[in-house]
């Protein structure tokens, strides 16, 4: 991508966190960059030619941060994991917050959306049976169980910034790993809880 | 270009990556056998190899044990600007380091147990 584009690009993610998905024209971004809009059309023919290319950075973004799954086989692999979501979640917040937005106006990105929620829950879910063949998860769960509690995280993931943004809170990369870790707090064995203490909660202490 | 796998297909990928038994493992020192305990090479077949690479043409012998070809150790010797010398002394190399100057030693094609599906 030219510097150009890369700069409208930034800008206009910029303005789509700040104000909102609907409420920014292709005249808040040429004000934003200091150029006229003749000349930011002849970059991008419209409004939509922007967002489309946005959400394909967003998406390789996202592929990354999905490629990552048993980068290690044990519980760190999930903390670094949504470690990242976190820092997804902090750089696009309008990725989750204007959900129906998104929706109503531009249904295939939504369906693109959706394809990425979908393996986000996927990937927790057989998470969740891999550490319940290690004896990490009590073994009594069942597979129901194990996507209810999988699709409770993801919900935490869509939602949590929305949640912070009403109580008007900022909050840190702990909580976030935290309101995801205690969901699985009640179905962790010993072991679980030992592995837990000693590779998560400890390195938290450190930070 | 983007590829789109269904749900089903993607929880089966998940589901292969989950197996243990694909995971990356420590490797052992047994495994560095190969190098340190080198009298296998009295009985394997040399197989002479000339690779293009960067304008050259590299020689390449290959030791590949007769019975057991997965046991081989490839090694560049020397490259030449021609092709035609490089055969020439790959084909030498190979005779002056084959035990069996006839070249009877041979790697059989079965041994290496491919699967043709």
């Amino acid at each position: 991508m030219s510097q150009t584009k890369d700069r409208i690009i930034k800008a206009a993610i910029n303005l789509f966190n700040d104000q909102g998905f609907v409420n920014v024209r292709l005249q808040n971004i040429a004000d934003n960059l200091k150029i006229s809009v003749g000349n930011l059309a002849y970059h991008f023919k419209n409004k939509e030619a922007i967002v489309s290319t946005a959400y394909d950075k967003i998406g390789e973004e996202l592929s990354a941060i999905l490629s990552t799954y048993r980068a290690s086989p044990d519980l760190r692999d999930l903390d670094h994991q949504l470690g990242l979501y976190y820092k997804f979640i902090e750089k696009y917040p309008f990725y989750f917050t204007d959900t129906l937005e998104v929706k109503r106006n531009h249904p295939h990105l939504h369906e693109e959306r959706k394809d990425f929620i979908r393996k986000m829950k996927i990937q927790f879910e057989k998470r969740l049976e891999y550490n319940k063949s290690r004896r990490i998860i009590n073994e009594g769960i069942t597979s129901g169980q194990l996507s209810q509690v999988a699709s409770n995280m993801c919900t935490i993931v869509i939602f949590w910034y929305s949640g912070q943004a009403i109580q008007n809170e900022t909050g840190k990369a702990a909580n976030f790993k935290n309101s995801i870790w205690i969901q699985l707090f009640p179905f962790l064995t010993k072991r679980g809880l030992e592995e837990y203490h000693m590779l998560i909660a400890s390195n938290d202490m450190i930070e | 270009m983007k590829v789109y796998v269904d749900r089903r297909c993607y929880e089966k990928l998940m589901d292969f990556m989950n197996i243990q038994a694909l995971l990356d493992l420590k490797g052992d020192f047994v495994d560095l056998d190969l190098f340190y305990s080198d009298e296998w090479l009295l009985d394997s077949a040399v197989i002479d190899n000339v690779v293009e690479r960067n304008g050259n043409w590299d020689v390449f012998l290959v030791f590949a044990h007769v019975t057991d070809p997965m046991k081989l150790i490839k090694r560049k010797i020397t490259r030449f600007t021609s092709i035609k010398k490089a055969e020439l002394a790959a084909n030498y190399m190979r005779r002056l380091a084959a035990k069996d100057q006839r070249g009877t030693l041979k790697v059989r094609n079965a041994a290496f147990l491919n699967c043709n599906n």
